[in-house]
């Protein structure tokens, strides 16, 4: 068991040190150079140079791998060529929205998703679990970005129920839950039948499992049997996909962010990106792969909880 | 005699709907007693499990009761909705099932398992429960019960997990237990330790145990009673020592003759009945063991034997066993 | 397989939408520009913002041009970006994973390690860094979709064909001297093919959504091209004073998601019985 988390953070550790070395060879890779690129064809040389020493560009590569690598232990990950403001705190500042929404949208879902899941699990074939598995087909088919655009439109602009734009007034609760209600529900709703359909399929397994049958030979009541003796184990797919989804997760979640103009990792690194913004693409696509990394090894350990067989095996 | 704790009258069963029906169980009638073990003996496919299910009410949805009672106590449970069925099981009774790998939960401890087994007893508290709990795992066998409690299925062995099943199904003070092959993933020697524990719990149980295995040897060894199924059909009933020493069907003799415990070491060959068990779909119209039996006469094959009841407890079904006596 | 389309219909009605709404989506893609009523590009501004009528089906954007008519031009780059790339990612990732499950182990596990990590990156995230570094074009974003799926469909054929090399047949044929080749072309290919084409079915919409998208973000195909995500990007601008852009813009990528996840589904259940009825 220890052994196997170590070999999993070992995996995480190593996939962030990769996308860290390939986050500073973009910068050498860029065609031309980028620092004329960043300050524009007109900048004063005392600028380029000014920049190039920033950035480290006019050292051998090796001292400069070593360099952007204690540089990212000692928390620098240099500074916004617009608003020359340190990234680790604009990205810092970007986490809390992304992962508001990223929680938000998963939370509900999960909510939703899981127990529709196991409702028609229970009742395979009857004319509730099509429809629901019809209905989940309609909510995975229409992509998250869509979905928010659509949701703007009608929620938004047409009725105004909801804001239209930002993620809240700072330090005002219900104001910022306010505006992660539509966006929110656009990251979630595919997963809603995302996770129905998963959840439903092992749960069939799982009910025509022998200990199930024990479980209602001990004459317990139906949602003891669903959630102790079936639901535990029929979760654990589920949990293998959430880790692993994080990534599109965040993908959706950035796209839904513009869709909103909400603050938050996607709309820095796509603003960023427009505006070439180095630095600051950088520093949002490390945040989003160091996020990644964390959440392997968390669903893994979610599991070997869920199944002490895991445990013992790895 | 003693008191009738369950009783099966004129039970039929039939999986799925004409012309693809399967009649799992025709006309069986069977009378569970306190304090006896009741042995049910047939081959695969002879609705020894079906009626263990529908003794406790765990019939599958595709199962339906098409005739006859199944009364535990003076109650009749057939055709009940879950929710009274529920009533019935873990509480009037209990069953332990064959495999005992797969049969406790992988993610819940010996101890939840245990009290869970006693979810009825809501007056108790969690640590009346826990004694009670680790009471029984030392009835039953198991070495240090108060440290299993805190393990999970998968840090014991087979013959230790059973032991646990059979636990679960005692918490419940069941009128009827209902061991259905409960041996026979097991090897040898935990078979004859778990054979010896179910003898010893006849005499500790108010109530009765009924025996389901294909092998002869277990039944002569623990049973009181013991019935014979073949293709859906109750064919013979009897004291065990009748069934063994006197068997009236062929059936029964036959199957007696192939016991490879019985078998001289000798022999040559491993003596087999011809043919196989039939998968019975519509109302046979003949001795439903005729095709197999070297004895068939021509009414065999035409005309369907009735239960002779020759004496409290003892009967047959066949044609050539009621001529001759 | 079905006698006819009604009786295809009526059996598994949801297949069938599927195949209508591919049909559909592949007829705009390849007659669009035929079909169109208006040049997708041409500007007209006296009819800008336009609501919906029948000169106009889908109503007019801030520059005059016809939505309807950008939107059929938008289903062959739809197709270019979904149905191209998923091919070719099918094609490579089938042979890697070939490899990688009949190769040598050492090979197999760094494979895997790579499938494993580029498998579950942030998409869009990582399609920002790209087109940071090679600036927004069709072949960058191209590329980027191979590099998301080629992983995924080379782990799918990798575990198939591990199944495949264990099996009797296959320890026979490598007995009797049967070269890897000849093997891995004509006994395993087709064993392993079919559970990759299900799940490229599937990925066609998403990849289709992908390029929506970063279009969207202004980061997938550069302008003037007709995109649905850029459709949509200039849709929401005006998203007060004509909301039908939106809605005309949104749509066809919601049909074309349901009509190919339908078809997979169909095709799924049809050559994996064992799946029936289940999710």
């Amino acid at each position: 068991m220890i052994g196997y988390v170590v070999q999993r953070i070992l995996l995480s550790l190593l996939i962030s040190a990769v996308a860290m070395v390939a986050l500073f060879a973009m910068v050498r890779m860029i065609p031309g150079d980028p620092v004329t690129l960043m300050l524009g064809a007109r900048a004063t040389p005392e600028a380029i140079a000014r920049l190039n020493a920033q950035m480290g560009l006019d050292q051998p590569v090796i001292t400069q791998i070593g360099l952007w690598f204690s540089r990212i232990f000692s928390g620098d990950l240099g500074v916004d060529i617009w608003s020359q403001r340190p990234v680790v705190d604009v990205v810092l500042e970007a986490l809390p929205p992304t992962l508001a929404l990223t929680l938000a949208g998963i939370g509900w879902a999960a909510a939703l998703g899981i127990p529709l899941g196991c409702y028609s699990a229970l009742r395979p074939g009857t004319f509730t679990d099509q429809a629901l598995s019809v209905v989940s087909v309609g909510a995975i088919s229409i992509p998250p970005f869509v979905l928010a655009i659509y949701c703007l439109l009608f929620f938004s602009v047409r009725l105004g129920w909801f804001p239209v734009l930002g993620a809240g007034e700072d330090g005002d609760l219900a104001d910022q839950i306010w505006h992660l209600v539509l966006p929110a529900f656009a990251v979630g709703l595919g997963w809603v039948g995302y996770l129905a359909r998963l959840v439903r399929g092992s749960m069939i397994e799982a009910m025509g499992e022998n200990h199930v049958r024990t479980a209602r030979a001990m004459g317990l009541p139906p949602h003891r049997i669903v959630v102790t003796y079936a639901l535990r184990l029929a979760i654990v797919p589920t949990v293998t996909m959430l880790g692993i989804s994080i990534g599109g997760l965040l993908s959706s979640a950035v796209l839904v962010e513009n869709v909103f103009s909400r603050p938050g990792l996607g709309t820095l690194i796509a603003d960023a990106a427009q505006g070439r913004n180095y630095p600051v693409v950088q520093g949002g696509v490390l945040a989003a792969v160091l996020l990644f990394a964390i959440a392997m090894p968390i669903s893994d350990l979610v599991i070997a909880w869920l199944d002490p067989r895991v445990r013992k095996s790895l | 005699m003693s008191r009738d704790v369950a009783s099966i009258e004129g039970l039929s069963v039939a999986f799925g709907r004409p012309p693809t029906q399967v009649l799992a169980l025709r006309s069986v009638s069977l009378t569970l007693r306190a304090g006896q073990i009741t042995g049910i003996v047939g081959e695969s496919g002879s609705g020894k499990s079906t009626l263990a299910l529908a003794l406790i009410g765990l019939l599958p949805q595709a199962a339906r009761v098409t005739e006859g009672a199944i009364r535990i106590g003076n109650q009749n449970i057939a055709g009940l909705p879950e929710a009274r069925l529920r009533a019935i099981r873990g509480a009037r009774v209990s069953m332990v099932f064959q495999d005992p790998m797969t049969a406790l939960s992988p993610s819940r401890t010996i101890g939840g398992h245990l009290l869970d087994a006693q979810h009825r007893d809501r007056a108790s508290g969690r640590s009346a429960l826990r004694t009670r709990a680790i009471e029984v795992l030392r009835k039953v066998g198991v070495p240090d019960p108060a440290a299993q409690l805190d393990r999970y299925p998968h840090q014991l062995s087979g013959g230790m997990r059973q032991r646990v099943a059979i636990a679960m199904a005692l918490l419940g003070r069941p009128e009827l237990l209902i061991a259905d092959e409960i041996t026979t993933a097991l090897d040898v020697t935990l078979e004859a330790q778990i054979l010896h524990l179910l003898r010893e719990l006849r005499s500790e149980i108010d109530g009765a145990i009924l025996f389901i295995s294909h092998n002869l040897g277990a039944i002569a060894e623990i049973c009181d009673q013991v019935a014979v199924f073949y293709a859906g059909e109750l064919v013979e009933e009897g004291p065990v020592r009748d069934i063994f020493h006197s068997p009236l069907h062929p059936y029964t003799r036959a199957l007696r003759d192939c016991d490879p415990a019985r078998i001289e070491g000798a022999a040559r060959h491993l003596p087999s009945i011809p043919g196989e068990t039939p998968v019975v779909r519509a109302p046979p119209t003949g001795c439903i063991f005729a095709p197999r039996c070297s004895l068939a006469t021509e009414l065999c094959r035409t005309k369907v034997p009735v239960w002779a009841a020759i004496a409290e407890g003892r009967g047959v079904r066949c044609h050539l066993a009621v001529s001759k006596t | 397989m079905f006698a006819s389309l009604s009786d295809f219909a009526r059996r598994d009605p949801l297949g069938f939408i599927g195949l209508m709404l591919v049909t559909m989506i592949l007829f705009a893609g390849l007659f669009g520009n035929w079909l169109a009523p208006y040049a997708p590009s041409k500007i007209d501004v006296p009819s800008r913002l336009l609501a919906p009528s029948w000169e106009h089906l889908m109503g007019t954007d801030k520059l005059g041009r016809d939505v309807f008519s950008r939107i059929l031009a938008g289903s062959a780059l739809a197709l270019q970006i979904g149905v191209v790339t998923v091919g070719l990612s099918v094609v490579i990732g089938t042979v890697l994973g070939l490899i990688a499950g009949y190769g040598p182990r050492w090979l197999d596990s760094i494979l895997l390690l790579i499938f494993d990590t580029t498998y579950s990156f942030p998409t869009v995230i990582l399609g920002l860094a790209l087109v940071t570094l090679f600036g927004p074009s069709t072949t960058t974003l191209m590329g980027l979709v191979m590099l998301f799926l080629i992983p995924a469909y080379a782990r799918l054929v990798r575990s198939s064909t591990l199944a495949a090399k264990g099996a009797d047949y296959v320890l026979a044929l490598r007995s009797m001297g049967a070269s890897s080749g000849r093997i891995l072309g004509i006994h395993i290919l087709p064993n392993v093919i079919g559970p990759v084409i299900i799940v490229a079915c599937m990925d066609v919409p998403a990849i289709i959504a992908l390029e929506a998208g970063l279009t969207y973000l202004g980061l997938g195909v550069p302008p003037p091209a007709p995109s649905w995500g850029r459709i949509l990007e200039e849709g929401t601008g005006s998203i007060r004073e004509a909301p039908w852009i939106v809605v005309a813009g949104g749509l066809p990528i919601i049909l074309a998601t349901l009509g190919f996840t339908f078809l997979g589904e169909s095709l799924r259940d049809r050559l994996d019985p064992k799946r029936k009825g289940r999710a």
